[in-house]
C-alpha cells in the first residue's frame, strides 16, 4: 500500500500525520510526506516548509518504537536533493528498512502537484486535512482538499479536526464496491477503534432484493472480522442531507468509483459542500 | 421462562434479529420460538386438492429458507431450529399465535431507516396495537448489557418497570433510569447526571427517577445511573445509541405523529416496547 500524507504548515497538518503514522503501523505501507511551495518563492526552495516538512518526519518515526519500525529511524539533517526542476527529495533511506518513507517537496499550484504525485508514485490513498472552520481552505490556496477528493483517482481521506471519530458511515455502491474498500473501511475502524454503520440506499422506501442481498453480505463480512456493522436506510433522495448532518465525531465514507451510483447522485459540486460544510472527516473510496 | 415468539423472513432485518435473539438468554430466561408467515399475494387459487398442494408447496419451501436464515446465523439456540410455518396473511396468523401459543413477548426485525415511513407503519400495525404482549423491535445487532429505561411525565412507571424486570430476570445487565422531554421550539436542550444528587430545579423528574429505582430495587434489580435529558428526537437517539436495548411505553396514540414516536423512529438498537 502506498500513502500519500499531503501537507501544509498548519497544525491540521501535524494531525494528520499522526493519523498516517497510526495508519501506516496497521498497513505497513510505503509512505510519501509532500509539502508545496509557491512558484513565487525567491530562493527557489522553501526552507521553512523543508524544516517542517522533517518536522512531520520526526513526529511520524515518533509513532513507533524502534524494534517495531520498518521505516529507517535515522534521521538525515542534510537538505534535499533536488531530483527533477522544482522537486526535492530525502528519502532517509537505509537498507535495513523495510519500508519507504520519504520526505518531497513540490513546487507549484498544490491541486496539481498532489495529484500528479500521486498518479507518479500510483498512490492508493492521499490523506490531507482541513478546518471546516475555515472553509477547509489550505494556506494560501481555496478548495485543496475539496479538488483533490474529486479529481483524484485513488481514494482520498479528509481528516477535519483533532477529535476521536466514534462512528464511520459508509455509502457504498452496493454493486461495485470492491474488496479493497471493504478492507480499507476494516483498517479506519481499527485505526480509530470506531463503530461502523452501512448505509443501504432505498427509492421510494423499498430496499431492492439485489441490494438487501448485497448488505447482508457486508454484514457477514465484517461480522467474521469480529465488527458488528450497524445498518441504516437511507433515500437516495435524503442522502445529501443525511451525510451532511455530520459531527467532529463521524467519519463519512462514500464510494465513488467509476460508474458508481454515488458518482451520479453526489455530483462534484455537492462533493464540495461536504467537505467544505460538514463537520465530519470524508474517506472517498475509488 | 418467558415465552417469545420470533417473527422471521428470509431477509436481512431477520437475520439481525435472530442474532439478537441468540444473545438474549445470557440476560433472560427465554424460551425462543420461531415463527415464519408465508404470505400468497392475491388470492390462493382454487380449492381443496389444489390448493393443498399450493401450500404444501409454499410451506416446504419457507422452511427450507428460515432454515438456511437460522443454520447461516450459527444459531446455538435449539428451540428455534424447528420454526412454525404458517401460510396466509402475516399480521393475522402471528396475533393469533401470539393469543393462542399466550406468549409473554414478541420479537422481530426491522432495518433501521433515516425516513420514519415504515416504522411507523409498523408501529401503526394492527399486530402491534392488539398484540397482548410487549414487543422487542430489534433494528441493529448489539449486546444488550446496557439498558436506558425511558419515560416522561405522564408515563405509568409501574407496567414499564415490571415488564422489564420481568423479562430480563439474570444479573450482568447494567441499567439506566433515563427521565426525557423534549425542548419548546428554539430552546436548547440540557442533559444532567443526577445519580449522585438531586437537582435544585427538575423536582418532577427527579421524584420519577426516585420512584421507578424503587420499583427496581423491589425487583431485586439495581440501577446505575439516573439521567434528566431533554433534547431533540434525533439528539436523544444519538445518546441512546449506546446503550443495546432500549424500554419505553408504547406510545399512546400511534396514528398521530409525535416527538416520542419520531424518537421511536430514530433510536439505532434494540427497543422494547412495554404495554400500559
Amino acid at each position: 500500500m502506498r500513502i500519500l500524507v499531503a501537507v501544509d504548515k498548519n497544525s491540521y497538518s501535524a494531525h494528520i500525520v499522526g493519523e498516517a503514522a497510526r495508519l501506516a503501523a496497521n498497513t505497513w505501507a510505503d509512505i510519501s510526506i509532500l509539502g508545496i511551495q509557491s512558484k513565487n518563492n525567491k530562493t527557489g526552495f522553501d526552507k521553512s516548509l523543508s524544516d517542517t516538512l522533517f518536522a512531520y518526519r520526526e513526529n511520524f518515526l515518533d509513532h513507533f518504537a524502534d524494534e517495531d519500525c520498518p521505516y529507517a529511524k535515522k534521521v538525515s539533517d542534510k537538505k534535499p536533493e533536488e531530483i527533477r526542476k522544482g522537486i526535492w527529495e530525502e528519502t532517509g533511506s537505509s537498507q535495513s528498512a523495510k519500508k519507504n518513507l520519504r520526505v518531497r517537496l513540490r513546487t507549484g499550484n498544490p491541486v496539481k502537484e498532489i495529484l500528479a504525485e500521486a498518479n507518479e508514485e500510483e498512490s492508493d490513498l492521499i490523506v490531507l486535512g482541513c478546518d471546516s472552520t475555515n472553509g477547509c481552505a489550505w494556506e494560501d490556496a481555496a478548495g485543496v482538499p475539496q479538488k483533490v477528493a474529486n479529481d483524484a483517482a485513488c481514494s482520498v481521506l479528509v481528516v477535519k479536526k483533532e477529535e476521536r471519530i466514534k462512528r464511520i458511515y459508509c455509502c457504498l455502491d452496493h454493486d461495485r464496491t470492491s474488496q479493497e474498500s471493504l478492507e480499507m473501511i476494516n483498517q479506519m475502524v481499527t485505526l480509530y477503534g470506531a463503530k461502523l454503520t452501512i448505509v443501504g440506499l432505498t427509492e421510494n422506501e423499498i430496499l431492492k432484493a439485489d441490494v438487501e442481498k448485497k448488505l447482508d453480505n457486508i454484514l457477514r463480512y465484517y461480522l467474521a472480522r469480529n465488527i458488528e456493522p450497524w445498518i441504516e436506510l437511507v433515500e437516495i433522495s435524503a442522502l445529501e442531507s443525511y451525510i451532511a448532518r455530520g459531527d467532529h465525531s463521524r467519519l463519512m465514507t462514500l464510494w465513488m468509483g467509476k460508474k458508481s451510483i454515488l458518482e451520479k447522485i453526489l455530483p462534484k459540486s455537492k462533493v464540495n459542500r461536504l467537505i467544505k460544510g460538514s463537520e465530519s472527516s470524508v474517506l472517498i473510496l475509488r | 421462562m418467558i415465552k417469545t415468539l420470533v417473527s422471521l423472513n428470509a431477509d436481512l432485518a431477520s437475520d439481525i434479529a435472530i442474532r439478537y435473539a441468540c444473545r438474549l438468554p445470557q440476560f433472560a430466561d427465554l424460551n425462543l420460538q420461531a415463527i415464519h408467515v408465508e404470505e400468497v399475494e392475491g388470492h390462493s387459487p382454487g380449492t381443496g386438492w389444489v390448493r393443498n398442494t399450493l401450500e404444501r408447496g409454499l410451506l416446504y419451501t419457507a422452511q427450507e429458507e428460515i432454515s438456511d436464515l437460522i443454520r447461516a446465523t450459527r444459531s446455538s439456540y435449539h428451540t428455534l431450529d424447528t420454526p412454525i410455518i404458517r401460510v396466509g396473511e402475516r399480521e393475522d396468523e402471528l396475533l393469533r399465535e401470539i393469543k393462542d401459543g399466550s406468549y409473554d413477548l414478541f420479537m422481530e426485525g426491522i432495518l433501521n431507516s433515516f425516513s420514519p415511513v415504515n416504522f411507523y407503519r409498523r408501529l401503526q400495525s394492527g399486530l402491534y396495537r392488539q398484540a397482548p404482549c410487549p414487543v422487542l423491535l430489534v433494528k441493529n445487532l448489539a449486546v444488550p448489557d446496557r439498558t436506558a429505561i425511558l419515560f416522561r411525565d405522564h408515563t405509568d412507571l409501574a407496567p414499564l418497570v415490571s415488564t422489564f424486570s420481568k423479562i430480563f430476570t439474570k444479573p450482568g445487565q447494567e441499567t439506566d433510569l433515563i427521565h426525557f422531554s423534549f425542548p419548546d421550539p428554539g430552546r436548547k436542550g440540557f442533559k444532567e447526571n443526577v445519580t449522585d444528587a438531586e437537582p435544585s430545579s427538575r423536582k418532577n423528574a427527579y421524584r420519577l427517577l426516585e420512584d421507578a429505582k424503587a420499583m427496581l430495587l423491589e425487583d431485586s434489580r439495581y440501577p446505575n445511573e439516573s439521567w434528566i435529558i431533554q433534547n431533540t428526537p434525533e439528539k436523544l437517539s444519538e445518546f441512546l445509541a449506546d446503550y443495546g436495548l432500549v424500554v419505553i411505553q408504547m406510545p399512546r396514540n400511534t396514528f398521530q405523529k409525535s416527538r416520542a414516536m419520531e424518537l421511536l423512529s430514530h433510536v439505532p438498537t434494540a427497543t422494547l416496547l412495554c404495554r400500559r
